[in-house]
């Protein structure tokens, strides 16, 4: 379980603080997804959760170690990948990136090979172990990222903005195999993005804005909002306005669904 | 994108003989080439040595075209410093011209700087060519590793100039990047921007601000990873293998062949 | 005769004062042919020409560039390269660099900042304390601030949140008339708000013949990688289903069309 009881930080002593008075809990086995604007402090959330940064007030937990005291116990269980592949690639060859945290925890080369092969598997990138990892697209470049995490064999996984450089097409299939991870594994997903259709896919949400939780709740009913939905900047995926707008005109569909669902809802084949 | 990054001579992924020899033995190797370019006599000692070179280029032979092109400015250099050299080194004079004497040790001089100084690039240029800025740390680390008794930090400095170096390519393309988007509004950032400070504020905040970010972001990706926590391993155990053995066998035989023309039957 | 011409992949051109959008996938190369247009790399095929004339033909040899002043770039995450200390400095980069009077640089500054909705009191403020929508303003009042003749866009609106993204194009506007726009973008929602549309494909250009025929052309879009807006991905969805529907140009006129259609197709 992590846990972020009433945590308060701030960037520099005289900023306004970039979270504050906030609690968030994530579960082994659940997905939970963190929304909200530019700059209401969802990174931030990330940062005190993989205890890279240590709340100035409260207290942040991952199954009982304090991030104040044992914050390399809590990094070896959480995994966190960053927004920007490009600036968290540190080798030029593919498979000695995703060795690379592994190296970092002493294993031996027979389970760094495994760990390796595995986590490639998982995002599919088998076949280009020797790839030169900085000429790789930005989304393949993303995966690289989640796979040397993922090799890193976390409890919990922090992903940020997961999707942010891929084609509609290769997202949705890359949230699968997340998915598939965790029912292998049972870890715990946290997941932070603007995309509603991503936080849809949540077990649970948290919205925030302004440094604070403003919402908490199940998708259907923060989602449900559509004044929540403004207020927390969600990029509304067109399917969805769409689905509501013919349910205004009286058409039997329902809301939030893709295209293929609506079609058929409206001419079942 | 603007256009191909211009990889200059970092890591290209292959799977060349150079590329397949042992990290330990490319860089022990590329000091033998250098002591090798350093000793030989002129001429027979240093054809010895370019045969070396040579040799050694065949491994990675697909690698040989780009390493010309991206060589040869640097020739245009050499030949300014030879020049130099043949003027102001004092001797017997060769020919004059006005008040400017070329020499004849001076000569000699540029002829073997000229060749010294090109063998030394183009095989250093062959080893960041075929291994991975990483792998250069490790056997650097391997190689020096006697500095730790000493109580110097010897891995964290090689791994931060290595890691320095993977991110080149990167950093040449956010300059780019900079220089389009700021000539994209006006500026002209020819020489006459040297002397315009807000000019020079245009082209500098940007980048460093980018650079800044980035090296922040991969401190912390790098933290996150538990990187410098406890000791290393590696995916690729390192042993030497026959192609190692090979090599550092015709290496020896080069460069016995090298020291005894130059010093025996050809000093 | 148009203000901008590029002779090269199969042609583009656009008129004073016109806005044309050029419609590509990522990956299609745009980036590479608004660097053509805005005259900062040499195209591999045919020339850029402004207005009749190869201007970096024209370069006299002791001269760095001949890059005209009046065709401005605003490059993709534009916001990255604000650097001055205040907001108004940094709209005045340009015009100062061209070594306009200061009286004229404040004119041009205030009626560029006022044209992307950012007031008087932004203007001492850092650039670096606004949200990245409001820089992304600012960088675009930078160029504008040059009075371009023509100004190319290079996915203007990436990367903002849908917020900023929909503030954006409402300050784009008004910008009609003013300068001929070149604006590339991979939205076809987008492009359809610009007056004509080319299609980019492997770096090759065909013009769209009429706006309203570009949304309705699924097969063609599909083909260069574009997403269809939502509406019309549905109306495929259906017309393959055997639901029969009239070829519309908007995504407004398309979802009514889909409600008429269903009702008649219920209404027995």
């Amino acid at each position: 379980m992590i846990a972020i009881e009433d945590a308060t930080y701030r960037y520099g002593p005289g900023d306004e603080p970039a979270v504050r008075d906030v609690s968030v809990s994530v579960a082994p086995g659940e997905m939970v997804g963190i929304v909200g604007p530019n700059g209401s402090g969802k990174s931030t959330l990330s940062r005190l959760m993989k205890g890279l940064i240590v709340p100035e007030a409260g207290r942040v937990t991952v199954d009982g170690r304090d991030t104040r005291d044992d914050a390399l116990g809590v990094r070896r269980l959480v995994g966190l990948v960053f927004q920007n592949p490009d600036s968290q690639i540190v080798n030029s060859v593919v498979e000695d990136e995703v060795a690379f945290g592994p190296e970092n925890l002493g294993l031996p080369a027979s389970e760094i090979r495994r760990r390796v092969d595995q986590a490639l598997d998982t995002v599919g990138l088998r076949g280009r172990e020797r790839a030169e990892s900085h000429a790789q697209s930005m989304a393949d470049k993303q995966r690289i990222a989640l796979a040397a995490v993922l090799a890193m064999e976390p409890r919990y996984l922090i992903l940020d903005e997961p999707t942010a450089w891929m084609e509609p097409a290769k997202r949705t299939h890359l949230l699968e195999r997340i998915r598939e991870w965790q029912q292998e594994t049972g870890g715990g997903l946290v997941v932070v993005t603007h995309r509603m259709d991503e936080a849809r896919a949540c077990d649970r949400l948290y919205g925030m804005l302004h440094g604070r939780v403003d919402v908490e709740g199940f998708p259907d009913r923060v989602l449900g909002d559509a004044e929540v939905r403004r207020r927390l900047a969600l990029d509304v995926p067109e399917a969805y306005a769409l689905a509501e707008s013919l349910r205004a005109a009286g058409l039997p569909v329902q809301p939030g669904q893709s295209v293929d669902v609506l079609a058929e809802e409206l001419c079942p084949s | 994108m603007l256009g191909s990054t211009p990889r200059f001579l970092s890591y290209q992924a292959g799977e060349s003989i150079l590329h397949r020899l042992d990290a330990r033995t490319k860089l022990l190797g590329t000091a033998v080439v250098v002591a090798d370019a350093l000793i030989a006599s002129i001429p027979a000692g240093m054809a010895v040595a370019y045969a070396l070179g040579l040799l050694i280029g065949l491994g990675a032979i697909h690698l040989l075209p780009a390493l010309w092109r991206t060589l040869r400015p640097l020739l245009v250099l050499i030949a300014l410093f030879g020049v130099l050299i043949v003027i102001i080194t004092p001797g017997h004079a060769l020919f004059r011209v006005g008040f400017i004497v070329a020499s004849r040790p001076g000569l000699d001089l540029a002829i073997q700087l000229g060749l010294q100084s090109f063998l030394i690039i183009y095989t250093s240029s062959l080893l960041t060519l075929t291994t991975p800025p990483l792998a250069i740390a490790g056997a650097l680390d391997w190689t020096l590793g006697f500095l730790r008794h000493l109580r110097f930090p010897v891995q964290d400095v090689i791994a931060m100039v290595a890691i320095g170096l993977t991110f080149v390519p990167l950093l040449i393309e956010e300059t780019r990047k900079v220089i389009v988007a700021q000539r994209a509004r006006g500026a002209d950032l020819g020489m006459n921007a040297m002397l315009d400070e807000n000019a020079m504020a245009a082209l500098l905040i940007p980048l460093l601000l980018a650079n800044l970010r980035r090296g922040e972001e991969l401190a912390e990706s790098m933290d996150a990873r538990l990187y410098g926590v406890g000791e290393r391993t590696s995916l690729h155990e390192r042993h030497f293998r026959r192609d190692d053995l090979l090599a550092a066998t015709v290496l020896a035989v080069f460069t016995a062949t090298d020291v005894v023309i130059s010093f025996w039957l050809h000093p | 005769m148009p203000i901008l011409e590029h002779t090269g992949r199969q042609g583009l051109d656009v008129g004073p004062g016109e806005i044309v959008s050029v419609l590509g996938a990522p990956g299609s190369g745009k980036t590479e042919l608004a660097l053509e247009l805005a005259f900062l790399k040499v195209p591999s095929h045919g020339e850029v020409l402004l207005r009749g004339i190869n201007p970096l033909a024209q370069r006299r040899f002791f001269q760095l560039s001949s890059r005209p002043h009046d065709v401005t770039l605003l490059v993709q995450n534009a916001e990255d390269q604000l650097f001055a200390r205040t907001v108004y400095d940094d709209v005045a980069f340009g015009p100062r660099h061209l070594g306009v009077a200061e009286d004229e640089v404040e004119r041009r500054v205030i009626a560029a900042l006022e044209a992307v909705g950012l007031g008087v009191g932004v203007r001492a403020r850092s650039p670096f304390a606004l949200s990245g929508g409001e820089r992304r303003r600012v960088a675009l009042a930078g160029v504008l601030a040059m009075e371009p003749v023509v100004l190319v866009l290079d996915e203007p609106t990436a990367n903002l949140d849908p917020q900023a993204r929909n503030e954006f194009l409402r300050f784009l506007a008004p910008l009609r008339g003013k300068s001929a726009i070149v604006w590339l973008t991979d939205s076809a929602r987008e492009a359809t708000l610009a007056d004509r549309i080319y299609l980019l494909q492997n770096g090759m250009l065909q013009p769209v013949p009429a706006r309203e025929a570009l949304l309705t052309d699924w097969r063609r879009l599909a083909e260069a990688g574009i997403e269809l807006p939502a509406v019309f991905q549905l109306a495929r969805a259906l017309d393959e289903r055997g639901l029969i529907l009239p070829p519309e140009g908007t995504p407004e006129a398309m979802r009514q069309a889909i409600i008429n259609a269903w009702c008649e197709s219920h209404a027995g």
